[in-house]
């Protein structure tokens, strides 16, 4: 995933601009795990319960969340999501990095955390 | 900053892009210091990388010097070989295009002359031949061969400026060609297009 990446950054040609590298990264490093996860969805299995061991069944629960999150949210949502909960990005910068405005970023988390409770309901 | 910044702020200040308020904030912090301790490590080459022989960079190495000079002239033809033309008229002639990148831009090639810095790609529609090779004129070397079944981009060149040979053939057929293909083709009858690039012409 690094090297798809960083071959698609020297491809585009580097920046002098620090900020503007970083940013760019940030946000096509997102959106290239957030196609990869949803392949995955796509191609695979639920991880089996019966082979889980109770070490790893709160990290089981988690990846398949996300596995269920990758496939039903939108994809806007997820990348909000990922640059502000699992990369702690403040919503500014979330913003700046994505190219949206700062209430964009509100309103996609809000939508994101509904679908997240409603989820959790379900299950 | 009572919270710590997120890894996007850590990221730019460890590559000297850094704000006061989270500069402030790694001076206090021996969470984020350690973090970034830990980005400014590089990170161990792998065995298996070290064992690699290293190659010289694609714009030094001697095929491309030669292919790509300044104003060169570039004439591309396409060869129908080994096959009736019967069968060929089948989905219509096989056909080769360029195209042309400059700066953000990129166009088909229109006859414009190319200068430094522009890079040129073909498209070729192999129409019932199986193969592509992209052959340089001056030096009958081979540059690029591929199995096509369909429409296909060749990988691109970028001028440099560095004199050289200046004629480049795209080959379409269903066999193997090699650079002496080249030699024939001017006296057999086959379908091709002239670009060139030094008149600006085609």
């Amino acid at each position: 995933m690094a090297q798809d990446v960083f071959v698609r950054l020297w491809q585009r040609g580097l920046s002098d601009d620090v900020r503007d590298v970083t940013a760019w990264l940030y946000k096509s490093a997102t959106h290239l795990c957030i196609d990869r996860l949803r392949q995955r969805a796509m191609h695979q299995r639920p991880v089996p319960q019966a082979t889980v061991s109770p070490d790893l069944e709160a990290t089981t629960g988690h990846r398949q969340t996300l596995q269920r999150l990758v496939s039903v949210a939108d994809a806007d949502e997820l990348h909000v999501a990922v640059l502000s909960r699992l990369d702690g990005l403040t919503q500014p910068e979330a913003a700046a990095v994505l190219g949206i405005s700062e209430r964009t970023v509100r309103r996609l988390l809000s939508r994101f955390d509904e679908r997240v409770a409603r989820l959790e309901v379900k299950s | 900053m009572n919270e710590h910044p997120s890894f996007l702020a850590l990221d730019r200040h460890a590559l000297g892009a850094s704000t006061p308020e989270v500069a402030a904030h790694v001076g206090a912090c021996s969470v984020c210091r350690a973090h970034l301790d830990a980005v400014s490590v590089a990170a161990p080459i792998p065995p298996r990388v070290l064992g690699l022989r290293p190659s010289a960079p694609w714009w030094k190495q001697r095929w491309f010097q030669v292919l790509l000079p300044v104003a060169a002239a570039l004439v591309m033809v396409v060869l129908i070989s080994a096959r009736p033309a019967d069968e060929l008229r089948a989905k219509g002639p096989p056909t080769a295009i360029a195209w042309v990148k400059r700066g953000d831009d990129v166009s088909q090639w229109k006859g414009a002359p190319l200068t430094v810095g522009d890079s040129v790609r073909f498209q070729v529609a192999p129409e019932g031949l199986s193969r592509v090779t992209v052959i340089d004129g001056t030096t009958r070397t081979v540059l690029y061969e591929a199995l096509v079944k369909e429409t296909t981009m060749t990988p691109a060149w970028t001028l440099d400026g560095t004199p050289g040979g200046d004629v480049v053939w795209v080959v379409l057929s269903n066999d193997v060609v090699t650079p002496a293909i080249i030699e024939a083709c001017d006296g057999v009858a086959v379908w091709c297009r002239r670009f060139d690039l030094r008149a600006g012409s085609r």
